[in-house]
This record gives C-alpha cells, sequence and structure tokens, in this order.
C-alpha cells in the first residue's frame, strides 16, 4: 500500500526521467546504428588503412568501460569542445554501440552463404546493389536478435549517465532514494520503468522478426 | 553458320598450390550447346565460372573476339552476357519468386516494375511454375526451385547460359523436370554450356561434349564421337564406370 | 554433493562476519577532500577519517574507516553496515528520524560557488549542480527546480570549474580547498547560513552515541580536537563561535 502511495507520489519525476533516457537511448542509437553499418563497410573494404581504423576503433570500445568513456567525453574534451550532458552521453553511448552494432552486423553478413553473392553478381549486380537488394536485408533478418539485444543494453547502460548529473530514469531513483534514506523503494520502483521500456523494445523486436519472417 | 562467341587461350588456374585448370584452349560458339563432363575434380565447374568472371585466371579470354579484362573492362556489365545456373540454385530466400526474377532486370537494366512483372509471369509459365509467383522459395522443391532460378537468369536475357551441375543436388525424379526445361531451353537461339553428370542428358541435348580430367581437356567432339568411339583410355574408363 | 555443502558453508561464512566488537567500523565518503579522501599511498584519511581514529583510541578500539557512498550512508547505519558514519553530516530533523547525532564535532555551512565572480549573486533560477543525498540540493530547492545530481561534491565542483552549470552549492573548506587543489574559473560566492556536524550513529545504539559523546568531549577539553582542525585548516572550526 505505501509502495503504491510511493509510486504514485513519485510518478511525475520518474515519467520526467523515462523521458530522458528515451531521449538519450534514442539519440544514441540514431547515432549509433548508422555507424555501425558504416565501420562495418569500412571493415569490409578493401582500403587497409580504413580497416586497420575500424580494428582501432572496435578495440578502444571494447577494452574500456562505457562509464570511462562517458566521462572522457564529459570532462576530458571540454578544451576542445564543450558537449551538453545530453550530447555527451548520447555520443559516448553511441559511440559505444556502433563498435558493438558494427560486430553484430558484420556478423550477420559473414553468415550469408557465398551463394547469393555469386547469384546476385551473375545476375550483373554490382557489389553496393548486390549488398543493398540481396545481402542486407538478409542479414538484417539474421541480426534482428542481436540488434534488439544491444538496443536493450543500451537503454539500460544509459543509468550510466546518472555519473554526469543527468536526471534520468537512474539518477532519479537514487536522489530520491537518498534524500527520503529509502533506496530499496525507489530502486523497485525504477526496476518497474526499465521493465516497461524493455518490454516495448522486446515487443518491437518480435514484431519486426514477424514482419521479415521467411523460411531460411 | 557457326560464329565464334567465346575463345580461350592458354587458360591457367590453381587454388595455391594446386592446378585446376592446365592451359585450356577452347572455343565456344553462338547457339550451340556444349556439355562438359568429367569425374569430380577435373576442373569443370572452375572453367565455366571463369567464363563470366565468377573466378579470376591467367590467360587469354576473347568475347566475341574481344580482349576481356582489358583497361576499362566493366566486370558488372560482362557478366550480363551470362546466366548461371548453380548447384544449390541460391534463389534469394528473402524474395518471392516473382521478385528474385524481377529483381535484377529492374535494378540493373531499369527495367519498368510492371513490364518486369509481364515478364517474370511470361516465364514463369514457360517453366511451368505460374501459379508459384507469390511463394517464397524454400517452399518450393528442389525441381521447382531449379526451374525458377532458370527463370531468373532468363530474365536478363543473356545470350549465354552457364549450367553448373543443375540437377546434382536433385532426386531423380526432379532431375527429369529440369531436364526438360533446359531441353525446352535448345529451341531458342541461347548459347548453353553445361556441366553434367547426366551422360544421358549430355549426350542426347548437346551439339558437342568436351571430356575433362584432372585440369585438362582430353578429348572433344560429337556426342556420338564422345559416348560411341571414345579414343583415349581415360574416357573410356570413365564411361564405363558410369554404365 | 560435497562441492553444493562447502559452497554453502562459504557463503554462509562470508555472509554473517560477526560483529566485530574490538573494531570501530566507521563510514567516510571518500571523495570529499580534506574531510574525507584517499591519499596518495591509497588509504583514507581527512579530517573525517582522523575524527574517527582518535575516538576509536578512546574507545579503546582498532580504528576501521571505510569507503561508502555518502546518499547511501544513512541506510547502511540502518542496516547495520557499520558502527558510525564520520562522513561530515549536517544534524538535520529529517536525518534524526533515522539516525543519532553526537553534539557537533565542527561547524560549517552551506556555500554558494560560482565561476563568475561578482558577488552575491542571485541564485534564482540558475543551474545549480550539488552532490546526492546532501543538505546542499535543499538548500538549492530554495532557488530552482534546475538542481544536478553527483555522486560527490568534487565532481560537481570539477563539472563547474569545466564550464558547467553555473553555481554549485557545498561545505566552504571543501570548496576552497579544491580551488586551492587547481581547479581553475571558480570562487566562493557567498554562505548559505550556518550548520553543526555531527557524527550519525544507528537509532538503537544509545551506547555507541554516549560514547562518542564523552570521547568528543575529552578531545575538546584536552585539546586534539582543535589540534586537528588547526593542522587541516589552519583555523579552528570545532567550535561554534569561531566557524565564521
Amino acid at each position: 500500500m505505501n509502495f503504491l502511495i510511493t509510486f504514485m507520489d513519485s510518478a511525475p519525476l520518474f515519467l520526467k526521467g523515462m523521458g530522458l533516457t528515451l531521449l538519450i537511448t534514442c539519440l544514441s542509437l540514431l547515432f549509433a546504428t548508422p555507424l555501425g553499418l558504416l565501420v562495418m563497410a569500412a571493415g569490409k573494404s578493401q582500403n587497409r588503412l580504413l580497416k586497420a581504423f575500424t580494428r582501432f576503433y572496435i578495440y578502444l570500445v571494447r577494452g574500456t568501460p562505457l562509464i570511462v568513456q562517458i566521462f572522457i567525453l564529459y570532462f576530458g574534451l571540454t578544451d576542445i569542445i564543450k558537449l551538453e550532458e545530453t550530447i555527451a552521453a548520447s555520443l559516448a553511448l553511441a559511440f559505444h554501440n556502433g563498435a558493438y552494432l558494427a560486430e553484430i552486423f558484420r556478423g550477420a553478413i559473414d553468415s550469408i552463404s557465398k551463394g547469393q553473392f555469386e547469384a546476385a553478381k551473375s545476375l550483373g549486380m554490382s557489389r553496393l546493389l548486390t549488398y543493398r537488394k540481396i545481402i542486407l536485408p538478409q542479414a538484417f533478418k539474421r541480426a534482428l536478435p542481436s540488434i534488439g539485444n544491444q538496443f536493450i543494453i543500451a537503454l539500460k547502460d544509459s543509468s550510466l549517465a546518472a555519473f554526469i548529473s543527468m536526471n534520468e530514469l537512474f539518477n532519479i531513483a537514487t536522489t530520491l532514494g537518498a534524500n527520503n534514506f529509502d533506496q530499496m523503494t525507489y530502486l523497485l520502483i525504477v526496476s518497474i520503468y526499465y521493465l516497461i521500456l524493455v518490454s516495448f523494445i522486446t515487443l518491437m523486436t518480435n514484431l519486426l522478426e514477424k514482419r521479415y519472417f521467411y523460411v531460411e | 553458320m557457326l560464329n565464334e562467341i567465346i575463345k580461350l587461350e592458354k587458360v591457367n588456374k590453381s587454388f595455391g598450390v594446386q592446378k585446376v585448370l592446365k592451359d585450356i584452349n577452347l572455343s565456344f560458339n553462338a547457339g550451340e550447346v556444349t556439355g562438359i563432363i568429367g569425374p569430380s575434380g577435373s576442373g569443370k565447374t572452375t572453367l565455366i565460372r571463369c567464363l563470366n568472371y565468377l573466378e579470376n585466371f591467367e590467360g587469354n579470354y576473347l568475347f566475341k573476339n574481344e580482349e576481356t579484362n582489358r583497361t576499362g573492362f566493366n566486370v558488372d556489365k560482362f557478366r550480363i552476357h551470362f546466366g548461371m545456373i548453380f548447384q544449390h540454385f541460391n534463389l534469394f530466400p528473402h524474395l518471392n519468386v516473382r521478385e528474385n526474377i524481377c529483381v535484377a532486370p529492374i535494378h540493373v537494366k531499369g527495367i519498368l516494375k510492371s513490364e518486369a512483372r509481364e515478364m517474370a509471369e511470361n516465364l514463369l509459365t514457360k517453366v511451368g511454375l505460374s501459379n508459384k509467383a507469390d511463394q517464397y522459395p524454400n517452399n518450393l522443391s528442389g525441381g521447382q526451385k531449379q526451374r525458377v532460378a532458370i527463370a531468373r537468369s532468363l530474365a536478363m536475357q543473356p545470350e549465354i547460359l552457364l549450367f553448373d551441375e543443375p540437377t546434382s543436388a536433385l532426386d531423380p525424379e526432379m532431375s527429369i523436370e529440369v531436364l526438360e526445361t533446359i531441353r525446352e531451353l535448345k529451341d531458342n537461339d541461347l548459347t548453353m554450356i553445361v556441366v553434367t553428370h547426366e551422360m544421358k542428358f549430355a549426350e542426347e541435348v548437346s551439339d558437342r561434349v568436351i571430356f575433362m580430367d584432372e585440369g585438362s581437356i582430353i578429348e572433344t567432339g560429337s556426342p556420338k564421337e564422345i559416348f560411341n568411339s571414345p579414343k583415349t583410355d581415360r574416357l573410356i574408363k570413365f564411361i564405363k564406370g558410369r554404365e | 554433493m560435497k562441492y553444493i555443502t562447502i559452497i554453502t558453508m562459504l557463503i554462509i561464512c562470508i555472509g554473517c562476519q560477526q560483529q566485530d566488537s574490538k573494531n570501530f567500523k566507521f563510514a567516510v565518503s571518500g571523495e570529499f577532500k580534506p574531510f574525507s579522501y584517499i591519499d596518495k599511498k591509497g588509504s583514507l584519511n581527512g579530517f573525517d577519517v582522523e575524527v574517527g581514529r582518535l575516538i576509536s583510541a578512546k574507545l579503546g578500539l582498532e580504528a576501521k574507516p571505510i569507503r561508502y557512498k555518502f546518499a547511501g550512508m544513512i541506510e547502511g547505519l540502518k542496516a547495520g553496515r557499520f558502527d558510525a558514519a564520520v562522513a561530515s553530516h549536517t544534524i538535520t530533523e529529517e536525518r534524526k528520524k533515522f539516525v543519532n547525532f553526537s553534539s557537533p564535532y565542527y561547524y560549517s555551512g552551506p556555500h554558494v560557488f560560482s565561476r563568475s565572480d561578482a558577488k552575491d549573486i542571485s541564485l534564482k533560477d540558475l543551474e545549480i549542480a550539488v552532490s546526492k543525498g546532501s543538505t546542499y540540493e535543499k538548500a538549492a530547492k530554495k532557488y530552482t527546480n534546475n538542481i544536478k545530481v553527483y555522486d560527490s561534491d568534487i565532481t560537481a565542483l570539477e563539472a563547474l570549474s569545466k564550464g558547467r552549470h553555473q553555481v554549485v552549492i557545498t561545505d566552504l573548506i571543501t570548496g576552497s580547498m579544491a580551488i586551492k587543489n587547481g581547479l581553475e574559473n571558480i570562487h566562493a560566492n557567498q554562505s548559505l547560513g550556518a550548520s553543526a556536524q555531527g557524527i550519525a550513529i544507528a537509532k538503537e545504539n544509545k551506547k555507541l552515541q554516549d560514547q562518542i559523546n564523552t570521547a568528543l568531549k575529552e578531545m575538546r577539553s584536552n585539546g586534539t580536537l582543535k589540534q586537528l582542525s588547526m593542522k587541516y585548516f589552519k583555523r579552528d572550526i570545532t567550535s561554534k563561535d569561531n566557524s565564521k
């Protein structure tokens, strides 16, 4: 009963926080998805420098914690450019997820059989057209579950933006918890909000999987 | 009226240290149906894959008396002269049968969608699958898949059709329907080069048969010459082994 | 089966660490220089830590300072994760509902830090950064809804010095020390009043509260508390009259 009252009382604040969480997540994925595609394409190119660069980028992202990347963008770059915190957090998340998405895309493309490339080639399709019409749609279908997974991870990782003072869901929860000396209640409440958001992503992924279904 | 369309001179190809094509000198005439036979690993598949540059190789390749692989040679455009039928069909599983047929004409040749659709319907009727246009490839039987693949190749209106063991992934019953389809194509002016294990079919449909072994052409001749009076020991042994 | 038994025993052993009666376990934030911080050797140090050590000595116990996020300290205390928090808590009625406080061990007050060096700027509707769970957040709420919350005062100050937010409300001494330690472009602006800082003890531990109060009394009368203040701040912040 008490929990319900606290839940209702805190709802306006949490809903605001949820908006911010969604904003950071969406912004970051909006950057990360094309970035991942670009990095994947660069990794597949014949240009050695480009290839080495993508490897280095993925190495950097995988080799350092996301929270470090966020702090670097927030504090480290201020001498060069002062990023607004929403942008800093979104960019750090985009930078981070771009690498993982690139790997997901690459894995999916590598899983498409050589015969598909050959059939497209023998119909006179250019490399670009082959990717656009034949390979990417199939790879996308195969990558969908992993992409959904990565989107969920991105959403949950956005909680790290709390450490650069963004009033997103997690920061709201811990601040309310500290001020009311009751972390547990607010952590349970914030879990509900995260579960709702994650369910939404899961639902979207399932719908897309249905939409793109065909027998393999 | 024989008209040389393809000429290979001293073509060599190796995978690592293994030589798969050794000094191939060979030409094909327009409108002619050539069957290529030989034991597995003899290089016959590699040979036809070289013809549309799915493989790179050393040597000279003249197409209609013109050097290929010269500067400014556009391999994508060059491949439009050829249609290729694969052993494992290689249909696009994410596109339905109609889209499989239309995708290249629309995006490579720039044909209108409505035109491409109409062409697809005609081709499907031709290969006896007019009711399958909306199906996805993996809902079809092997034989039906291969017939769709043939229709897909024909949609690009190639001059030459390359068949890479088109029936070896099929059981005998399905092979028959595919072979029947290929046989019907013979009446057109198409140049066809067929790598096959079906000796009867090769004998019946080919104007000329080539026997390959260990990367070399051992014998060339009319079906009668090859199957009724083979000259080399290797061919005799091969034909005996088949019967 | 044996394996499971061993694991279970291990978990029980770790889980039920006996409250060691020979130790005085106290929490500090470690992010509130010079009151508590990690020194070059990697151990906890600072005014709060040394006060805790002196009290331990008075109690005849071994000092066990542990690092704990400030925002969770009151709850940590309630849950019995440590005996006391010597962490510059301002004594407030609100906190008193959950924990007991010792008599004040020093006096200070929320102070405004800003990038601009104009005197006594108006705080109305400014973007104010504070540390989570601090009384400074309360103070900030009087002026604005635009409050940014960090896990530590020092991080908030650093963000301010890097051009983020407009002001930070924190302790005068902490802020001044941060400036001395190299944070650029920020200035002490104005005081927002006085406060008394106390050691927090769990509600049910009345005995410890009395012991700590006795210890503090002794440390005042024999001058050790003042000495400590002089060592850290070159002035006496431990008596109310000198705190300004």
